[in-house]
């Protein structure tokens, strides 16, 4: 308890959650509007359908309620909750490959109700964008959702400033240096596939 | 300055964005080092565009959906704590009534067993009785059955007539 305590001081994310395993729904409503964008994000690009993923984050936020009084301060909150939120992924993803008709194949290929590329749809351009970088953005948001799952969410939550290296290797359940290789190579393949925008310019036109 | 501090430095690049103190040693790195110049700008090009990738939209509402679906999951966890507790009661007032009954389908079988086995008893009591004299019987004997036995009914003042009679 009071180790939990003094872990609660360093991150005010597990202090919250310690409020939270008192059944304080305020806390966990802190928590949950801390935490909504980046695990609909690692969500959304694991599963690739925007409408079962929000379902998807949403139950990551219910098993965080429900499992609050199981909850420990031995890592940081962030740890937990992307633990949580790749494990519902990884279940999302087994139950559609046990039902094919389901599958993320299905979804990906699209059709003209539900097509594939749905988080192209949320995306709003400024007059200034040009299409060239439109375009651009589109190849890298389609060769991140082609990455290995492991690769992406490495990947994915390296982008999250306030995850460190060791936080990662931990949700992925692997070592740092492991992950710092899932890392480098997530990123030699995106370097390779978008070459080609490299060699046109493209990406010193965009910066 | 080694590569040691180039992939320091390219490491915390993928991570987040390098200060001052350290873009300063980068470039004096990359200054040592111009053929990794063209690497570094692949790798920071690729930063921006991962910077850039956009956020899945979300509800307005997300916040007040998990809320309300947490609601919802509390209601039905309750009810279903609630079914066992009821089950529990139906059970435990359930189980007295059925060891009463029960133990009132003993008695009442017992009581059948011990008087059929009474009955079997005297059963056989009459049988160990009839049976030295049924052994004898033969059916002459019973020919005149009816005559000896209206016998047994004549008056005895009639045996003491047919005596003197006789003498």
């Amino acid at each position: 308890m009071l180790l939990d305590l003094m872990s609660a001081q360093v991150d005010p994310d597990a202090a919250l959650m310690l409020r939270v395993r008192e059944g304080d729904r305020d806390a966990f409503a802190l928590l949950v509007d801390r935490y909504k964008q980046p695990v609909m994000n690692l969500v959304a690009r694991t599963l690739r359908d925007l409408t079962e993923a929000e379902d998807v984050a949403q139950h990551v936020f219910l098993q965080v309620y429900k499992s609050a009084h199981r909850y420990e301060v031995t890592a940081k909150f962030s740890t937990w909750i992307f633990t949580i939120a790749r494990n519902l992924c990884l279940n999302e993803i087994r139950r559609r490959s046990r039902h094919p008709a389901d599958s993320i194949d299905a979804t990906r290929e699209g059709d003209e109700e539900h097509p594939a590329r749905q988080l192209e749809d949320a995306r709003t351009f400024s007059p200034p964008d040009t299409l060239l970088q439109r375009e651009l953005e589109i190849k890298v948001d389609e060769a991140v959702n082609a990455l290995p799952e492991k690769q992406r969410t490495a990947l994915l939550l390296c982008r999250q400033e306030d995850v460190s290296y060791e936080e990662i290797a931990k949700v992925l359940g692997c070592s740092v240096s492991a992950t710092k290789s899932l890392i480098h190579r997530a990123r030699e393949t995106l370097k390779e596939q978008l070459k080609p925008y490299l060699k046109t310019g493209v990406w010193h036109e965009a910066d | 300055m080694n590569d040691d501090l180039y992939n320091d430095l390219l490491e915390a690049s993928w991570h987040r964005k390098l200060t001052a103190e350290e873009e300063a040693q980068l470039r004096g790195w990359l200054a040592a080092h111009p053929e990794k110049q063209s690497e570094w700008e692949e790798e920071l090009a690729l930063n921006q565009q991962l910077e850039r990738l956009p956020n899945a939209p979300l509800a307005s509402n997300f916040t007040a959906q998990v809320l309300g679906k947490l609601d919802l999951e509390l209601r039905r966890e309750e009810r279903e704590a609630a079914r066992p507790r009821k089950f529990a009661a139906w059970w435990r007032g359930l189980v007295p009534r059925f060891v009463s009954v029960l133990l009132l389908g003993l008695l009442a079988g017992t009581a059948v067993v011990q008087y059929r086995e009474r009955q079997r008893e005297e059963m056989v009591d009459g049988l160990i009785h009839v049976a030295p004299v049924a052994s004898v019987l033969q059916p002459e004997v019973l020919q005149n059955f009816d005559a000896i036995h209206r016998l047994g009914h004549v008056p005895a003042v009639s045996d003491e007539e047919l005596l003197a009679a006789l003498q």
